[in-house]
């Protein structure tokens, strides 16, 4: 009886679960769905649920048209930005942590700066990057995304670097390391799940960026997200290239996160969170 | 021969020359001017601002590469979403970054635009390149209210944006549904002129045929119906303002009386209508969905198959519906001149007089002939020989119907709201039809948008929202001339 009461209670577990997973795994079976369909299975009413012929033509019109430069553009953004953002963050965490640099109180003003809604200051940077010439560059929107990023990636890795036992890195430094060795040695190895857990989350915000792509770019660098926004007219709405354009650019995060699962597992249960 | 004689030849043969000379200037259309005029800025690049999508086609497919062609000039196209257009270019202008040299303008933002500086005003170019002949052929409402803010050019006209009604002719004209809709309501089934009559065609519609067929459907989702709450409230007598106080008026009983109105059509209306934009409710009437709808003029284009093997509108769905499809004014017969599009050079361009002679190409009579014609650029016919231009009168077999109908409904439409800040108005409208849709009262929605006006005039200023309301509801197509 006992045994029959726990082996309905696992399998409503299992139910819920599985209702749960659905629900949040629809949205992103409907948009990759979508992208196989003609524009009749899209616009069809009751919805077809799934394609009669799987059709890769939505693909490849934005192959043959060169709108998938976006995504290229978007991986060299991302990709550069949160290279800098963790190098100089990283060393930055460690001088705050290990030298005390400008107390407690410089490391909450860097992170107060990440709470600055981009809204307010994205006009004041448009003007600065005119003056620069910084519009519609790679390097405009690298630093920028750098800039942005680096106070989260600043904060995070100042929790990681502070649960490094400080005595490894004496012992390094009695063995007759330098500094540099120290950081390559030893901060860098004991904190590599907080490394790439902080590395995947700022890959992610610039990737997603908007509203400082749609302001700063104009045709040479435009990202991915500001590309979806060109296949909605106030006429026409290119479903099937929104949704194969969504899912190019959700690729590459997918597969960094895959990729990254166990550090990020690791690095969010650890470090930062730990206050 | 006489010298005498002699310079009496030579001047009979200059004078001539001359006359042959002049009339051959005179006989050169406006396309042909700019394009003379353009060859000596071959190899300039020019940046144009197009709306994204569809619409950007045409400089991208067709114009730009035509110009190039023809004069050596090459065209940037820089594709912006409608709802960033307004912010890029004030952006841009603000920033004196000269980034852009002709640009795409809805009419309704032209005073604002025109105001803060930042368009060229062209009345010097429109003489300078012998233009004023030409664009006073463009049809009378759209020449005469989307083309000057304070009595001066800043763009010309060049999309006759207008939602019309379609309609499924073979439902209409079905004799069954003519008796059976007869000895219902004692008066014959025909296209809709009051919205009384759309609510019970619609509804006998809805009930004889669902889930089918519905009788109607409309884009719901609030852009576009705040838009149809603008032509329905003018159209039953609404003013938005009371032009001495600047009071929002919006509130009346006749606003409460539309939006009760447009929330209980929805009854009749196929499932979901409230979430539906452009190209859902594009689907559901060239599927046979829907019996009735009201849009922008490609429907009616798109509807009869026009354009359907174009690899540019292979997301519209394929319709089923060619050759069953009526075209009317939609009920009240003043419909909305909704949005539309017009071309103006930036005044911070770097390359004015060559941005200038583009855009006074694209919209010349031939030129723009030939752009309202291609069957993906989303171009309406806003000059008066569209509408009766042969090549588009045999595209397909009610093309005829088609354009006589819009050239009725741009002698009676209606001009979107233009005043000064236009935009935090219709915003307020947005939000009042989201509300509507949510299940709000009408009147308290209504009192709600009122007091947003209200605030919005305040903080613009009363005295110069007067001055601009007042000189936009002086237009022709401001309210229905009665």
């Amino acid at each position: 009886m006992k045994g029959r009461r726990a082996a309905t209670t696992l399998g409503l577990r299992y139910a819920g679960a599985i209702a749960v997973t659905i629900v949040f795994l629809f949205p992103i079976y409907w948009l990759f769905i979508i992208s196989f369909k003609t524009p009749d299975e899209i616009f069809a009413f009751p919805p077809v649920w799934w394609p009669a012929n799987i059709q890769f033509a939505n693909y490849a019109v934005l192959f043959k048209d060169g709108d998938v430069v976006a995504v290229w553009n978007s991986l060299v953004i991302a990709g550069s930005s949160t290279v800098l953002a963790m190098f100089f963050g990283t060393l930055a965490a460690y001088s705050l942590v290990r030298f005390r640099t400008g107390g407690d109180d410089l490391a909450i003003w860097i992170i107060s700066q990440r709470m600055i809604p981009p809204i307010v200051i994205v006009f004041p940077i448009f003007l600065l990057y005119v003056w620069l010439g910084g519009v519609d560059t790679y390097w405009g929107l690298v630093l920028l995304y750098t800039a942005f990023n680096l106070p989260y990636v600043i904060w995070m890795m100042r929790g990681y670097i502070a649960d490094i036992p400080i005595e490894l890195e004496e012992s390094a430094l009695v063995d007759g390391c330098s500094r540099w060795q120290v950081l390559m040695g030893v901060v860098f190895p004991m904190a590599r799940a907080g490394l790439f857990a902080t590395a995947v989350f700022t890959f992610v915000f610039a990737w997603n960026d908007f509203i400082f792509a749609l302001v700063l770019t104009r045709t040479e660098v435009v990202t991915y997200p500001v590309q979806v926004t060109h296949y909605f007219g106030g006429q026409s709405n290119f479903w099937a290239k929104i949704a194969a354009m969504s899912v190019l650019g959700t690729v590459p995060v997918f597969i960094a996160v895959a990729m990254l699962q166990r550090y990020l597992v690791r690095g969010i249960s650890m470090g930062a969170v730990k206050g | 021969m006489s010298l005498l004689k002699k310079l009496a030849w030579a001047g009979a043969f200059a004078g001539l020359a001359l006359g042959a000379w002049s009339s051959g200037a005179a006989a050169q259309s406006a396309d042909e001017i700019a394009a003379e005029a353009a060859k000596k800025y071959a190899g300039t690049e020019i940046t144009v601002v197009w709306e994204a999508g569809l619409q950007s086609l045409d400089p991208l497919n067709f114009s730009g590469p035509m110009w190039e062609k023809l004069t050596g000039m090459k065209v940037k196209v820089i594709e912006v979403p409608t709802e960033e257009m307004f912010t890029k270019i004030m952006q841009e202008y603000r920033a004196g970054t000269g980034a852009y040299d002709a640009l795409n303008v809805i009419p309704s933002w032209m005073p604002d635009l025109a105001k803060a500086g930042a368009l060229e005003p062209l009345d010097a170019y429109v003489d300078k390149y012998k233009y004023r002949d030409e664009l006073q052929k463009i049809a009378p409402t759209f020449r005469d209210n989307q083309m000057t803010v304070d009595g001066k050019i800043y763009g010309f006209p060049d999309d006759g944006d207008v939602f019309i009604m379609y309609y499924r002719k073979d439902v209409f004209a079905d004799p069954q549904n003519q008796a059976d809709f007869k000895a219902k309501f004692g008066y014959d089934l025909a296209p809709p002129t009051t919205w009384k009559q759309f609510d019970e065609i619609g509804q006998f519609l809805t009930d004889k045929f669902q889930p089918k067929m519905y009788g109607a459907a409309f884009f719901r989702q609030a852009p576009y119906a705040q838009l149809m709450f603008q032509e329905r409230f003018r159209n039953e007598g609404g003013k938005f303002f009371d032009a001495n106080t600047m009071k929002a008026t919006v509130n009346s009983d006749i606003g409460v009386k539309v939006l009760t109105d447009m929330r209980n059509e929805n009854k009749f209306m196929p499932p979901g209508v409230e979430t539906w934009g452009f190209v859902e409710n594009l689907a559901a009437f060239m599927s046979g969905q829907t019996a009735m709808t009201i849009s922008w003029p490609p429907y009616g284009r798109w509807a009869a198959g026009y354009g359907q093997d174009e690899k540019a509108l292979n997301w519209v769905p394929k319709t089923q519906i060619a050759g069953k499809v009526g075209y009317a004014l939609p009920p009240g017969g003043h419909p909305q001149l909704a949005l539309g599009f017009a071309l103006s050079v930036a005044s911070t361009s770097k390359h004015k007089d060559a941005a200038y002679l583009f855009i006074q190409w694209l919209n010349s009579e031939k030129i723009s002939t030939e752009r309202v014609q291609l069957p993906y650029t989303l171009r309406d016919p806003f000059r008066v020989s569209h509408y009766t231009d042969p090549t588009y009168l045999s595209r397909w077999p009610d093309a005829k119907d088609y354009l006589a109908t819009l050239k009725q409904a741009s002698e009676t439409g209606l001009l979107d709201l233009s005043i000064l800040q236009t935009d935090k108005y219709e915003e307020a409208l947005r939000q009042g039809i989201s509300a509507l849709w949510s299940g709000e009262d009408p009147k308290a929605i209504l009192d709600k948008i009122a007091s947003q006006w209200d605030a919005i005039t305040e903080k613009i200023g009363v005295d110069k929202q007067k001055a601009a309301y007042q000189g936009w509801a002086a237009k022709s197509g401001a309210y229905p001339q009665m």
